[in-house]
């Protein structure tokens, strides 16, 4: 995968850390959100925090950004105490957070300029309506926008001061299929252009597409944390290969490394094994000239992970 | 940044009227009714003075309560139940500031329905000048900003804009009726009398009449709401440092 070998790149050459919480702890009276989180986030990557709905995700991230008061822990982001500075770091990150709204009636144009306060962020405004696709909705009230239409909105007020770190917080739930993969490409390049993103969601293939690491949070804590594709290699779940060849015995499959099993089911074939598994198997066949125009791989994804790990579905 | 704020709420309060105009129409319609009601003439009950001398100053106060028991709680228990509050402070505007900037819209709207009853007054039913226009006009600013604290007290421990209306309307109608707005002082039943030397808008009336018809101030009054005025800033401020 080119964008998480760029990545791997990009937090070799600058592994400043912006983010370090250990041992954050969030109860709302008696009611626990935040057990204990412990994360580090470096600049320039898109950290995810993946998981179901109630998990602590939203809690934790409004602590970094110094709108809810932690109950325990240490937390520094861009070297400041949330807590404490709040002010001081808030001019420094974006947010666009989940549940939030504008007035029904305030304008796009008026929520632009309200939001933009210094000079610089005002010459900015045109460029960054343009950029994001909402120059001509400039006169729409907020309450007509689409869900589509006010993500986007969302996502240029974050951006308005040219944040160091922004926080998307289940930026695409609600949107279609096609906006969401918009607002995925939309969120590389906020990458690109030099911040760093904390992505909450509760959509593992959002997580496995976007994230440079993700961090799985369930009940309150951390249970694993990595780059995706280095998550999903710690899962035990095999690798499996089907594909469909009439009349043949295929059973010599399994004499390839890492097959664990090869089974027939009429024409079906499916193969079954860890690592390579995929491209050994279609290189073998192609050796021999079998060239199935049906062949799939199925990998097991971070759902698999989040399943063995905490024993639930992630998506219950 | 603020005066940016305060200009956006007003626009807003200008596009979605209907608070705004409940808390401008319902005196307004009642104080006609009123100063059509009775004559022009000073009457015992009506503390020697005429109607209009009585109500007008009743009616200012009763228009500011409005706004500080319905408008105020209602907008700001919406923000904060949408998450407009969160989402603007996360983009490093302060609660404080929204609240603040809501505040100056009571007083724009306040200063309207006081110039409009003045105007009805003095053409039609015979309204004095108030005998001190200064103690008047600081008297309607405390009285201002006391209920609009008291406003935002109330929008901080109600989480719904449904819960703030509700509550708020109650307030504001128990308050009205039994401070000035509806019978005078003098014959009010004994216990009626009792409840309303209990609430706060009675003693904001006291500041405004006594402005309007001797000049000085009401000491009492004064203190009353300034009393009030700490212990709502007090809630508001403990309450709303998270939203």
């Amino acid at each position: 995968m080119p964008a998480s070998v760029a990545s791997g790149d990009r937090t070799a050459a600058a592994a400043e850390t912006v983010i370090e919480v250990d041992g954050l702890r969030k109860h709302y009276g008696s009611e626990v959100a935040v057990v204990d989180v412990h994360m580090r986030v470096a600049r320039g990557e898109i950290f995810g925090l993946l998981g179901p709905n109630g998990a602590g995700k939203t809690t934790t991230v409004e602590c970094l950004q110094g709108l809810r008061r932690r109950s325990g822990g240490r937390v520094r982001v861009l070297g400041l105490d949330p807590d404490v500075d709040g002010d001081r770091l808030r001019r420094r990150t974006g947010a666009q957070l989940q549940s939030s709204a504008l007035p029904d009636r305030l304008r796009v144009g008026e929520a632009l300029a309200l939001f933009a306060r210094t000079g610089r962020e005002k010459e900015n405004l045109d460029e960054i309506a343009t950029r994001w696709g909402i120059r001509d909705l400039w006169r729409r009230p907020f309450g007509t926008l689409s869900g589509g239409q006010q993500k986007r909105l969302f996502i240029a007020l974050a951006l308005l001061n040219q944040p160091e770190i922004v926080f998307l917080d289940e930026l695409t739930t609600g949107l279609d299929p096609h906006s969401r993969r918009t607002t995925w490409d939309l969120v590389r390049r906020i990458r690109d252009e030099g911040a760093t993103v904390v992505l909450v969601t509760h959509f593992m293939e959002e997580a496995e597409t976007l994230c440079d690491r993700v961090a799985i949070v369930d009940r309150g804590r951390i249970v694993a944390t990595g780059r995706p594709d280095e998550l999903v290699d710690r899962t035990n779940s095999d690798r499996h290969v089907t594909f469909t060849w009439p009349r043949a015995d295929l059973r010599w499959l399994s004499r390839l490394p890492g097959v664990h099993r090869v089974s027939h089911d009429g024409d079906g074939v499916e193969v079954t094994g860890t690592g390579a598994l995929a491209v050994r198997t279609a290189a073998a066949l192609a050796h021999r000239g079998i060239e199935p125009s049906d062949f799939r791989t199925h990998h097991p994804s971070l759902e698999d992970l989040f399943l063995e790990l905490t024993g639930r579905d992630l998506r219950s | 940044m603020f005066g940016k704020l305060a200009w956006t709420e007003t626009k807003l309060s200008i596009r979605e009227p209907t608070v705004a105009v409940f808390a401008l129409a319902f005196p307004l319609i009642l104080l006609y009714l009123l100063l059509n009601s009775f004559g022009t003439q000073p009457d015992a009950d009506f503390s020697g003075v005429n109607t209009a001398d009585y109500y007008v100053p009743a009616y200012m106060a009763g228009t500011v309560a409005a706004l500080g028991l319905i408008a105020i709680p209602v907008h700001l228990a919406a923000y904060r139940e949408r998450g407009v509050l969160r989402r603007l402070r996360a983009s490093g505007i302060s609660p404080g500031a929204v609240l603040v900037a809501q505040i100056l819209v009571s007083a724009q709207i306040a200063s309207v329905a006081a110039i409009v009853m003045l105007a009805l007054g003095q053409t039609s039913y015979e309204l004095s000048a108030p005998a001190s226009w200064m103690t008047l006009v600081g008297g309607m600013v405390l009285t201002t900003v006391t209920f609009c604290a008291i406003g935002v007290a109330l929008s901080s421990v109600l989480h719904t804009a449904r819960a703030a209306q509700a509550i708020g309307l109650l307030l504001f109608f128990a308050m009205f009726f039994i401070s000035g707005g509806g019978p005078p002082k003098e014959i009010l039943p004994d216990g009626a009398a009792l409840i309303a030397d209990a609430l706060p808008l009675s003693y904001a009336v006291d500041v405004l009449q006594q402005a309007w018809w001797k000049g000085g101030w009401h000491a009492t009054g004064v203190a009353v709401q300034i009393g009030l005025l700490i212990a709502a800033a007090g809630v508001a401020i403990n309450r709303l440092r998270y939203v």
